[in-house]
């Protein structure tokens, strides 16, 4: 009997201890990522917009003087090269969850999301989608960063898909891998 | 006299416009682009062939405004990049290199399978060698932090073998262009190798670019590279003078 008191009561305490190491945890900054949302019914819609500011840059492509750099997550910059001392921005392909592009002729293949798209880039101003293959690219996790250890700001489902993931400063973030 | 100096000029402008159409010609612009060694689509030709996580999708482009999926190849877990070269793709994974036969460009069909440790790596090769990174930096859930350059020898595809390995910082895409290999090394700049004579030598670091990129396209003395926030160019025509052409950044 006494054995068992002594147990509860050294339960008790490594209980008490435990949950006051919760309550003990400072708040505190880290840096992580944080995810960024769009809405599904933009998410496979290509627009061609003017030249818009870098965020985080991904891979390249050249064909024909023209620079085509990924804007991660978000589509393309169109730099004119064909002077190479002062290349140009002059213009941008919006296509969510894009990552890598290949041209050929006057069409441009992109995976947008899980889609391949193909898109008349004829006309730079005014680029339009001309076919799109459903699912070609495996379901990405919606709930953490693909590739990534550390933490990360949770998702939340009700806010969107998640377009991409950015660097950010987190406070108390929770989830974590 | 007047009769030599007409044909002088006639002649002169013969040889100017000759010169012209030389270049003119040299400058058609090709069916298709050229992309970096982080790719993970390429096009040869009227195939199209794409890697998602774990296989090559081959889609001819008969009509191009019109992709039509012809085949699947499984190729194996985390795969990331294809390279595509004599006839064959090279494709980088977490895990190694695989190298396979395109004698039917609608079939793929492998040749080797190359391993190493578990890292990101892209792949450029020429006739006798394949350059490899393998990096294990935080994205590439890397489980032995190994950063390295790897020196393939690939004269038979069939039978890829290790010749060197040259230790990096944190390398991720890179280019080949004739003797000269170029490696964008994290914090530690764009390193420049002579690989000439790799079997004896391996690659020799003669030059470096202070710039943090991570992929790199070599267009003919040209070379673009592309970091978080800036898109650089430099010119290599002298390997050991390079010069800065241009930077776009963000405040441009």
């Amino acid at each position: 009997m006494q054995k068992l008191c002594l147990l509860s009561s050294l339960l008790l305490v490594l209980i008490a201890l435990s949950s006051c190491g919760d309550d003990l945890q400072e708040d505190f900054t880290v840096e992580g990522l944080r995810p960024v949302y769009i809405q599904p019914e933009e998410a496979d819609t290509i627009t061609s917009l003017p030249p818009q500011p870098i965020g985080q840059l991904g891979k390249i492509y050249y064909k024909d003087d023209l620079i085509y750099v990924g804007e991660r997550g978000e589509g393309v910059h169109i730099v004119d090269n064909t002077n190479p001392f002062s290349p140009e921005r002059i213009g941008f392909i919006r296509i969510p969850g894009n990552i890598d592009i290949a041209i050929k002729g006057n069409y441009l293949y992109g995976d947008n999301y899980r889609d391949l798209v193909t898109l008349d880039i004829t006309d730079l101003n005014n680029v339009t989608e001309v076919s799109r293959l459903a699912d070609v690219y495996p379901e990405v996790p919606q709930n953490y960063p693909k590739f990534y250890s550390g933490y990360f700001e949770c998702v939340d489902p009700n806010l969107g898909f998640v377009m991409k993931w950015e660097p950010a400063t987190l406070e108390n973030p929770r989830c974590f891998r | 006299m007047k009769k030599i100096l007409y044909s002088v000029f006639f002649f002169s402008l013969l040889a100017v416009l000759f010169v012209q159409c030389a270049k003119d010609d040299l400058s058609i612009p090709s069916d298709t682009g050229t992309g970096g060694s982080l790719a993970a689509m390429t096009i040869i030709n009227d195939h199209l062939y794409i890697i998602d996580n774990e296989n090559i999708k081959i889609f001819r482009l008969t009509n191009p405004a019109q992709p039509a999926q012809i085949g699947e190849v499984n190729v194996g877990f985390g795969i990331e990049t294809i390279f595509p070269y004599g006839g064959m793709l090279f494709i980088g994974s977490q895990t190694g290199m695989y190298i396979y036969d395109l004698q039917n460009p609608a079939s793929p069909t492998l040749l080797a399978e190359h391993t190493h440790f578990y890292g990101c790596d892209p792949v450029v090769a020429n006739d006798s060698i394949a350059f490899v990174t393998v990096r294990s930096a935080e994205w590439c859930r890397g489980t032995i932090p190994i950063n390295q350059l790897e020196l393939v020898d690939v004269t038979d595809p069939a039978q890829p073998y290790s010749i060197d390995f040259v230790d990096m910082n944190n390398p991720a895409g890179l280019g080949l262009d004739g003797d000269y290999l170029f490696v964008t090394d994290g914090a530690a700049g764009i390193k420049v190798f002579d690989v000439s004579d790799p079997y004896n030598e391996g690659a020799v670091l003669i030059n470096s670019i202070p710039v943090n990129v991570f992929d790199v396209i070599l267009l003919d003395g040209l070379m673009i590279a592309v970091g978080e926030e800036n898109l650089y160019q430099f010119d290599y025509t002298d390997i050991n003078n390079i010069m800065d052409v241009s930077t776009l950044s963000y405040q441009f």
